[in-house]
């Protein structure tokens, strides 16, 4: 093979890489658009008044804290004011260096409790279990540090003591009929095991009282590119997996498992970078080869608001931390690919999940080099750079102006007048260098996974802007 | 070589591409500015609705006056949330006056066009306003809703049904709740709560009779529990000779918690003796609740032996039912926890006392 063979051979496999991605993602938006009127066409007898019964599961809420000083009491706040007949909130304390037991004891009215803590699943070691005197349905949970979210997350399993259990991150914005709309798939289905909602971003919103009051756009470049960013990831690369009952992810920052699944599978892992991905794809693997029913169920709907990063450095931070947490999960769950009973899982999801996010900043990266390089040494004719640089751009923008439709469509969470002339500018600004700039930071991610560096809990600077206001 | 010229098939290729997705994506944003000003539109129709059917809805609650205005076809279908909004909030008089206002307003031939519609969402509209106008044209198709449909439209239409007539629906109603698993019991059972409980009751322990023999013969298995999980909306002595003679015939685990569940006679208290030394730690776990709902200072020693139990639910319960049991100090129980040389039953004892103190 002649060095011109070789250039000729990297060109076709960046390009039809190139077409693969997009085609792929073009077919997920596409399931997503099948797949979201089911999920709006009984929206209008949600306005109507609701009865409750006692068969309503009742669901335990597990909240993982670690260094959360000053979110964390607005946080249980809200938790406990959510709509939903039955439920506890169970406050993990990972060992935090600063006052996060502190301002819990105080604000709810702590003492110690001599609870038959059920180690179900191992965790590091309790110090010590609190009962509310003010909630009865509070208790907090003060364990020594574990590593990381999942093994405060088992710690709360443990203490768990409802059929059904909710993981909310510590600084997770709700609305009142979040868990409602979480739990309905388990009332509807007695198959699912898992459901998760979309989270949005919620910088620049305002918030009371831990709830969501009203929805605007942020000023930062960074948070609105994000925003972009999750409705693509959100809107059609989940629900579209969802549809073939293939979703491999539910968020971490809320999702709701059935507590007798989860223990049966050893619940969380300890040394799990990214835990809720490892454990849906290992309730898949389960599932699948042992041949039982069952369903994994993302909704649509805007159950969760976070606060997204605002700096490059914990951007990165964040993002470095995804990648190494995807290619330990798709590793650890190998099994599952292409396994005669994989199913849509093992033999479109994980497939996908390896060639078109774990691999796709290695061969990104690699294509933009090549490009850059092959123009520079006049290799690649300014002519098809520029078409290329012009297909990736328009191409980008399309995904992206996809996902604003389908929102506006479905929920239309961004109504203030100019949001929508907002959203569409940062589709197409998000190409000149965000983009790029992510798919670096995943490179680096997928570099410290093969090299073993970088884990414990993610640290994100809280800047958290809504508490001074409520 | 390729990529050196625009003649490369590869590059026409992208460039035609390029040009397709700057397209689309024109006509995407096209798209969404379409959808804005639909939502725009509908909800400056549906701010003059509220503006102008609230009140009128209101004032019909109390009294409907003798002329109404027009209700126009756009208007249709916010006015039926509306309506049904007030109409589920009110009761008695009020909601007589809010049908007689609707079927003044002729809204019954158009529920049964939306009944009609391509669209699920006005079709269950016109299911849940049909109920509420207790249509009984409507009956057979309800009923076959109910029997046929998929579980949103089959629920709301057993709703409607029983709205319309419950001693009708009931029997229907029973048998779809044993026989069909899409069902969540936590729907089922306010359709059930919306009829008198003494009603509920003898129609309820017929269907776990008659499921009781189905399973039996093994053509159905699951239905008798879910049949005696509605004892929440029955009154008990009319369901009382039903779940005795499941307690007394069953064996599958699950029928015989959800019979625990329902038994409420102190007569009955010896079935939950019994079974409190099940195989199945769930029926174990179901009868310690029960002792402790009608048990007495017997149960005791029943009880305390539970705290030793190799399962946390039912050492839970037992320390529960202790805790709840009548005429048995609070003393006792601190003796008790003192003494007992089972230690996870002693830190399930002293979880359950702490728990008392606090509440």
């Amino acid at each position: 093979m002649t060095w011109n063979d070789a250039l000729v051979a990297a060109q076709w496999f960046f390009f039809i890489y190139f077409v693969a991605i997009n085609l792929a993602y073009l077919a997920q938006n596409a399931l997503a658009m099948l797949e979201i009127p089911k999920h709006i066409e009984t929206r209008l007898l949600d306005l109507l008044p609701r009865a409750y019964s006692p068969y309503e599961t009742p669901v335990s809420i597990i909240v993982p804290a670690y260094n959360e000083e000053l979110t964390i009491a607005a946080s249980v706040r809200s938790l406990l004011q959510l709509d939903y007949p039955e439920f506890e909130v169970i406050v993990v304390n990972d060992g935090s260096r600063d006052g996060t037991l502190q301002a819990l004891l105080t604000e709810f009215g702590m003492v110690p409790y001599p609870e038959a803590y059920w180690r179900q699943i191992a965790c590091a070691p309790v110090r010590s279990i609190y009962r509310s005197t003010k909630f009865p349905n509070l208790r907090v949970v003060d364990k020594e540090n574990g590593g990381g979210k999942a093994d405060a997350v088992n710690a709360g399993i443990n203490a768990a003591r409802y059929p059904l259990f909710c993981c909310v991150d510590a600084d997770g914005i709700l609305e009142r009929g979040s868990l409602r709309r979480v739990v309905t798939p388990f009332l509807q289905d007695p198959h699912v095991i898992a459901s998760g909602g979309t989270v949005r971003i919620a910088n620049g919103c305002e918030v009371r009282s831990g709830f969501l009051e009203k929805v605007h756009l942020p000023s930062n470049l960074l948070a609105l590119c994000q925003i972009v960013e999750y409705l693509r990831a959100f809107l059609f690369g989940r629900l579209g997996w969802s549809a073939l009952n293939a979703v491999l992810i539910i968020s971490g920052a809320f999702g709701v498992f059935r507590k007798d699944v989860v223990v049966a599978a050893g619940g969380y892992r300890h040394d799990a970078i990214g835990e809720d991905m490892e454990l849906v794809t290992r309730l898949h693997l389960i599932h699948r080869l042992a041949g039982k029913p069952y369903r994994i169920v993302f909704l649509p709907d805007p159950i969760c608001w976070t606060e997204a990063p605002e700096s490059l450095k914990v951007l990165k931070s964040q993002r470095t931390r995804w990648q190494r947490g995807l290619g330990q999960s798709l590793l650890l769950n190998r099994a599952l690919l292409w396994h005669p009973r994989g199913g849509a899982p093992g033999w479109l999801a994980f497939p996908f999940m390896i060639v078109f996010e774990w691999l796709s900043p290695l061969i990104e990266v690699g294509g933009y080099v090549f490009m850059a390089l092959g123009f520079a040494s006049g290799i690649i004719s300014a002519a098809a750079f520029w078409t290329f640089l012009l297909l990736a751009f328009s191409l980008g923008t399309l995904l992206s102006m996809s996902a604003i439709l389908l929102e506006e469509v479905s929920y239309h969470v961004y109504h203030e007048r100019g949001d929508l002339l907002k959203l569409a500018l940062v589709a197409v600004i998000e190409n000149f260098g965000y983009r790029q700039l992510a798919t670096l930071w995943r490179l680096q991610g997928l570099w410290q996974w093969v090299t073993g560096t970088g884990g414990g809990w993610g640290q994100m600077t809280r800047i958290a802007n809504w508490q001074k206001g409520s | 070589m390729a990529f050196d010229t625009f003649s490369d098939p590869l590059l026409e290729f992208a460039l035609v591409s390029s040009v397709v997705s700057l397209a689309a994506t024109a006509a995407l944003t096209l798209a969404v500015i379409a959808a804005r000003l639909r939502l725009l539109y509908r909800l400056r129709i549906e701010r003059g609705l509220t503006a102008r059917w609230n009140p009128l809805i209101a004032e019909c609650a109390e009294r409907v006056p003798p002329t109404l205005p027009i209700l126009v076809a756009r208007e249709v279908e916010g006015f039926l949330v509306l309506w049904c909004r007030a109409l589920e909030s009110l009761r008695g008089h009020a909601q007589d006056n809010l049908r007689d206002m609707a079927k003044r307003l002729g809204v019954e031939a158009r529920l049964r066009e939306l009944l009609g519609s391509a669209s699920l969402e006005l079709q269950l509209l016109a299911i849940v306003c049909l109920g509420h106008l207790h249509e009984r044209e409507v009956i057979p198709l309800l009923l076959e809703l109910v029997r046929e449909a998929p579980s949103v439209v089959s629920l709301n239409a057993a709703r409607a049904l029983m709205r319309i007539d419950a001693t009708i629906a009931m029997p229907h109603l029973l048998e779809a709740t044993a026989s069909r698993q899409d069902w969540a019991l936590a729907h089922v059972v306010p359709t059930f709560a919306e009829v008198d409980p003494t009603q509920v009751g003898p129609l309820l322990a017929a269907a776990v009779s008659t499921e009781l023999f189905k399973e039996g013969r093994g053509t159905r298995a699951g239905g008798v529990a879910r049949l005696l999980r509605l004892h929440v909306t029955a009154h008990g002595a009319t369901l009382r000779p039903a779940v005795l003679e499941v307690l007394a015939a069953s064996e599958s685990p699950s029928t015989l918690v959800a019979a625990l569940a329902a038994l409420s006679h102190p007569d009955d208290i010896e079935h939950a003796r019994r079974l409190l030394r099940h195989i199945h730690w769930p029926v174990r776990a179901a009868a310690a609740q029960a002792l402790g709902r009608m048990g007495g200072a017997e149960d005791f020693a029943g009880l305390r032996d539970a705290l030793s139990d190799a399962n946390w639910w039912v050492r839970y319960r037992a320390a529960q039912a202790l805790c709840a049991l009548p005429g048995v100090a609070a003393t006792e129980l601190h003796d008790l926890a003192r003494t007992l040389t089972d230690r996870f039953g002693a830190d399930m004892l002293r979880q359950m006392l702490a728990e008392r103190t606090a509440t």
